[in-house]
């Protein structure tokens, strides 16, 4: 029931309070917007924006508040991003949560599979993919029986968005910065095409750092700031240069880092030890220029994602094509802020992870002893105050603060003279950031260089200077006097915006892996023929294809695993099970000989739940299997022999209509095959493969996808092994041993 | 018990130790006698196929789902070289160990370009690998014919010291050596982060190409090792020698405790989990099962321990 006081406003949320670990995310965050409405949701990084979408999608549970949509109060403890796309929100995510190994609109489909019934679904999705894409993007030139990843970032970005508005059940649109990498044009239609929904009823929420978008096209705007609501206003009441002051001000803070600054001295420049980039562009890099040395903390800042994190991971890595444009000298260290990711061993504890840099500054075949390892890392762990058991506890049993000093005293372990640090106060408490910043200042006084990429703008005020980033370029060096929060916030959105101004062109083009194979066959299918003649009639191609029939199932069976991204290593044994199944029990007895058959399939479609559920390498468990399959037919027949059901006989050897069987099969299981491969479920079961976590967010079981994968890859299997049976009249446990690296090397081939 | 389960939490060899015990003392049960000669041959056995599942550990600790399956085609190359080139001469005792180890650095060196550089997933890569290096020596096979073996080789592989061949202390040697390389060598640290996360291990300043390179050489090295004296036990070679290796080498590797996930080797669980597959195959061989039978168990095994280690592990 809604209350009187939420009678008009379509999207309410009262007070939403989320908290991650010590920072308060959302900090009572409410909300109104009314129908056909377009907010523009503003603020610096880290504002928590991005978290409260999460939340009003579904994908984050707050751990306060209220949420109305359309007239009704949401349930959190049902609120999923299923039931919320169901309820009609939807998100179009700056990283993008499509398949690349699915064409265009095949992604349509997985996502709206209600949409597209039966037969001809291929073409109804083509034509509503092509259509979505032109009205949203008039004239985009997308080929939508391509596959995504051969289209460019600017393309998959412009699918995501359609297939978004391709929902007829749409009422709510979330987009989280969505023309960060769409050029000017296609920007343009965006912006005109929203506009034009929101008249039609449609509401959206848009986020970005390009305010002159968001002037262009909401009609309200609400400013966060520290996880709070610190503005809400109607466009027409204000400007940019407006919200860059309401989003930097912030006279609280600024009283409590004053203090903080003046501890820090003039840096001491220590012209050993330096970094000196000329003219460095590579990806989003362009053109960057700039000087640092020992005894300097450097802030690189900037608005998340313009080239900040490119540029220190150039600096770490001198990849190949930057050797001569980045100068640097003395050692280096990097300390990462994504610390499971990229910072932790997680099997090891405290002290391994502590030393591991220093030790590779020896030779690689250089003794360590274990016992000099723990007594090394024993003085930075008590003077970081790590709190954990001892240095020989895992790391894992540490909190995020304490791992991040870990890591921050593997650098200084290493005793390295230029330290990058990427981020490393994310999700660290307000204590042990103060310890972590008279640190850096310790470290850059005794001559070291430190590079600080930081996403909370207010802790840079400590450095020596700052280069502010913007579009992958420095567009401003902040001296010590002048660092604030406020002077970084501004700098980086000033800058005039010099987007790319065209589309790129495909990726790629139309690749020939597929033809080689067939082009291959085909020679050697000519070759037998011109040395036998009678390869070209009926009857040789008969014998070619008697020949080859079991492994053509094989194969095809194989290429449902693979395209799962698993490898079925038991395949040639399940088979020769089967077939020896065939020879013995289904000849002597056909009813228990079918059941047992059945029955192997099934094991078989376990097998790949187990593969699933155990989370262990499919390579082993199949490995594992196929001795059981193999021990299996051993035990019903240790020589070979056997008799072939005359029924079966019968199936594989016969003509009709003067067609042998063996090529009608053939044929058969072929288009089958590819039907299947093509089908709907055949379709998200690709995308399965491809990428899991969409797929799921999308409604899709993952546990009954990857078993079906294995039943349906089983038939196939079990075919073929009827078949060996039936064209050699008998069968032999071991006879398609050779048949697993076969088809593992036929797919391969065939791409 | 409870002291047992810490204790083997952290020797991950006591399970493959306490399984090779077990499977002793059933061998001795049904042969109805406790000898040590039944400890012996099933050491030496299992001595074989210990020098080869350390190179396949090596492999597997880079993670990623590494793998080699060339393993087996490069034992089977190896004894072939070893027998056509020494041709029954001490004289060629030597010169030829070394030729054989520099085939199979060479192999383990294409393994690894093909994986880190043309970025093939390990196991196909191998795969392939494996196939030339099986056409290799069908081809060489038909080149020679000998039986002899030199005499040195001999000594080594039946000279019994305290009734354990000689080659068997080599390959303790090698075990130690192993074990040493990761405990204490700046290699072995940076192979098990690398195993962990090869993206933190760059990051630390560990140069993973050079790490995994090396992992795929000594991999392939040590299946050649395993080849050349292979052949001397047998006294011989023949096509497909190798081949139950593939299977085994993973089994020893996944029961002595090794993550099949990389990152964490457990070398002295290889050698027990080689000893207490050599003790399963024995039994089941005096208990007279089928072949068929001895197959199934072997596999159900392995399936059954790698879900016993993935449960464990995922409640830690």
């Amino acid at each position: 029931m809604t209350s009187l006081d939420n009678k008009n406003a379509f999207l309410e949320l009262s007070d939403i309070v989320k908290i991650y670990g010590t920072t308060i995310a959302n900090n009572h965050v409410s909300l109104r917007i009314n129908k056909g409405d377009v907010l523009g949701l503003v603020g610096a990084n880290g504002a928590g924006k991005s978290t409260l979408m999460r939340i009003t999608s579904g994908v984050t549970t707050p751990e306060e508040g209220t949420m109305y949509f359309d007239g009704e109060k949401i349930n959190w403890k049902q609120f999923s991003p299923t039931t919320a796309s169901k309820k009609g929100i939807r998100v179009v995510y700056q990283e993008l949560s499509l398949c690349d190994n699915l064409k265009v609109y095949e992604n349509f489909m997985v996502e709206l599979r209600h949409l597209f019934k039966g037969f001809g679904w291929r073409k109804k999705a083509a034509e509503s993919a092509k259509e979505q894409l032109e009205r949203v993007f008039p004239n985009n030139g997308i080929d939508v029986n391509k596959e995504l990843s051969d289209l460019s970032i600017a393309q998959q970005q412009m699918v995501e968005i359609a297939r978004a508005f391709s929902d007829p059940n749409l009422k709510l649109l979330i987009l989280d910065e969505p023309t960060s990498s769409l050029p000017v044009e296609q920007t343009r239609q965006l912006l005109s095409y929203i506009k034009k929904k929101a008249k039609e009823g449609i509401t959206f929420i848009y986020i970005t750092h390009r305010l002159f978008e968001i002037m262009e096209i909401t009609n309200k705007i609400y400013v966060l700031r520290d996880g709070k609501v610190v503005h809400s206003c109607d466009t027409s009441e204000t400007n940019e240069d407006n919200l860059i002051e309401i989003m930097s001000a912030g006279a609280n803070t600024v009283q409590v880092r004053k203090t903080e600054k003046a501890r820090t001295e003039a840096a001491k420049i220590n012209e050993n030890v330096y970094v000196n980039c000329n003219e460095v562009s590579k990806g989003v890099l362009k053109n960057v220029n700039c000087k640092m040395y020992g005894g300097e903390i450097i802030g690189i800042a900037g608005l998340e994602g313009n080239g900040q994190k490119e540029l220190i991971q150039a600096i770490y890595e001198l990849p190949f094509s930057l050797r001569k444009k980045i100068d640097r000298k003395g050692s280096i260290a990097y300390v990462t802020g994504d610390r499971k990711a990229e910072g932790i061993f997680p099997l090891w504890n405290i002290a391994d992870n502590m030393v591991i840099t220093f030790l590779m500054r020896k030779s690689l075949f250089a003794y360590n002893s274990p016992k000099n390892v723990v007594e090394k890392s024993l003085k930075w762990y008590d003077y970081l105050k790590i709190k954990g058991e001892s240095p020989k506890a895992k790391i894992v049993s540490l909190s995020g603060g304490n791992q991040q000093k870990a890591l921050i005293a593997r650098a200084m372990i290493a005793d390295a003279d230029i330290i990058i640090l990427d981020d490393p106060t994310r999700g660290v408490d307000v204590e042990t950031k103060r310890q972590l910043y008279d640190l850096f200042r310790d470290a850059a006084k005794s001559g070291k260089l430190i590079i600080w990429y930081s996403s909370d703008d207010s802790e840079l005020d400590i450095c020596s200077r700052v280069f502010v980033m913007r579009f992958g370029t420095i567009v401003e060096t902040l001296k010590h006097e002048d660092i604030s929060k406020d002077s970084i916030i501004e700098a980086s959105f000033k800058s005039s915006d010099n987007k790319k101004e065209r589309l790129d062109n495909t990726k790629r083009q139309f690749n020939l892996s597929l033809l080689i194979p067939i082009l291959a066959m085909i020679t050697i299918y000519t070759a037998c023929g011109i040395i036998q003649k009678s390869t070209f009639t009926l009857f040789g191609a008969r014998l070619l294809i008697s020949g080859s029939l079991p492994l053509i199932l094989a194969a095809i069976s194989q290429t449902y695993i693979i395209g799962f991204s698993h490898v079925n290593l038991s395949i040639g044994n399940f088979m020769g099970l089967v077939s020896v199944l065939a020879a013995t029990l289904l000849y002597e007895n056909p009813a228990l000989g079918t059941i047992a058959i059945i029955g192997v399939w099934l094991a078989y479609g376990l097998m790949g739940l187990l593969i699933r559920r155990l989370n262990i390498p499919a390579v082993i468990v199949t490995l594992g299997f196929s001795f059981v399959w193999y021990g299996s037919a051993l035990v019903l027949q240790s020589i070979p022999g056997g008799q072939a059901p005359q029924l079966l006989i019968d199936i594989f050897n016969k003509t009709i209509f003067g067609f042998p069987n063996v090529l009608v099969i053939l044929v058969l299981a072929t288009v089958s095959a590819v039907m299947v491969y093509r089908s709907k479920y055949g379709t998200v079961l690709r995308g399965f493969g491809n990428r899991e976590q969409s797929m799921v967010r999308s409604g899709w079981n993952k546990y009954a996808a990857v078993f079906n994968i294995y039943m349906i890859s089983g038939l196939f299997a079990v075919l073929g092994g009827l078949s060996f049976t039936a064209l050699t009249f008998s069968a032999d446990a071991s006879s398609m041993d050779s048949y697993t690296l076969l088809t593992v090397a036929s797919v391969v081939l065939g791409g | 018990m409870n002291k047992l389960n810490t204790f083997a939490r952290n020797n991950r060899w006591t399970w493959a130790a306490i399984g090779a015990a077990l499977m002793y003392i059933v061998v001795s049960l049904i042969s109805g006698k406790l000898s040590y000669s039944s400890f012996t041959a099933n050491y030496t056995i299992a001595s074989y196929l210990t020098i080869c599942a350390l190179g396949q550990m090596i492999v597997m600790t880079t993670g990623r789902g590494a793998f080699d399956l060339s393993i087996p085609n490069m034992i089977t190359l190896s004894a072939f070289l070893t027998m056509g080139l020494t041709n029954g001469q001490d004289k060629n005792f030597f010169p030829v160990l070394l030729v054989v180890i520099l085939v199979g650095a060479l192999v383990g060196l294409v393994n690894s370009i093909l994986v880190i550089r043309f970025k093939i997933t390990s196991m196909i890569a191998t795969l392939a690998v494996g196939y030339i290096l099986s056409t290799a020596t069908s081809i060489y096979n038909r080149t020679f014919n000998t039986l002899e073996v030199s005499i040195i080789m001999e000594t080594l592989t039946t000279k019994r010291i305290i009734g354990i061949p000689i080659v068997s202390y080599i390959v303790l040697i090698i075990v130690v050596a192993v074990a040493f390389m990761f405990r204490s060598t700046t290699y072995g640290r940076a192979l098990l982060a690398l195993g962990q996360n090869k993206r933190a291990a760059e990051l630390a300043g560990i140069k993973v190409n050079l790490v995994e390179t090396l992992a795929y050489v000594m991999g392939a090295v040590l299946a050649a090792l395993c080849g050349f004296f292979l052949s001397g036990r047998v006294g011989g070679a023949f096509l497909g020698m190798g081949d139950s290796y593939l299977m085994d080498t993973v089994g020893s590797v996944v029961i002595g405790g090794t993550l099949a996930s990389g990152g964490y080797a457990v070398t002295s669980g290889t050698l027990f989990g080689a000893l207490f597959l050599s003790f399963v195959v024995t039994a089941m061989q005096i208990a007279n099962f089928s072949t068929g039978m001895q197959n199934i168990i072997k596999g159900v095994i392995i399936i059954a321990v790698l879900a016993f280690g993935s449960i464990r592990d995922n409640a830690d």
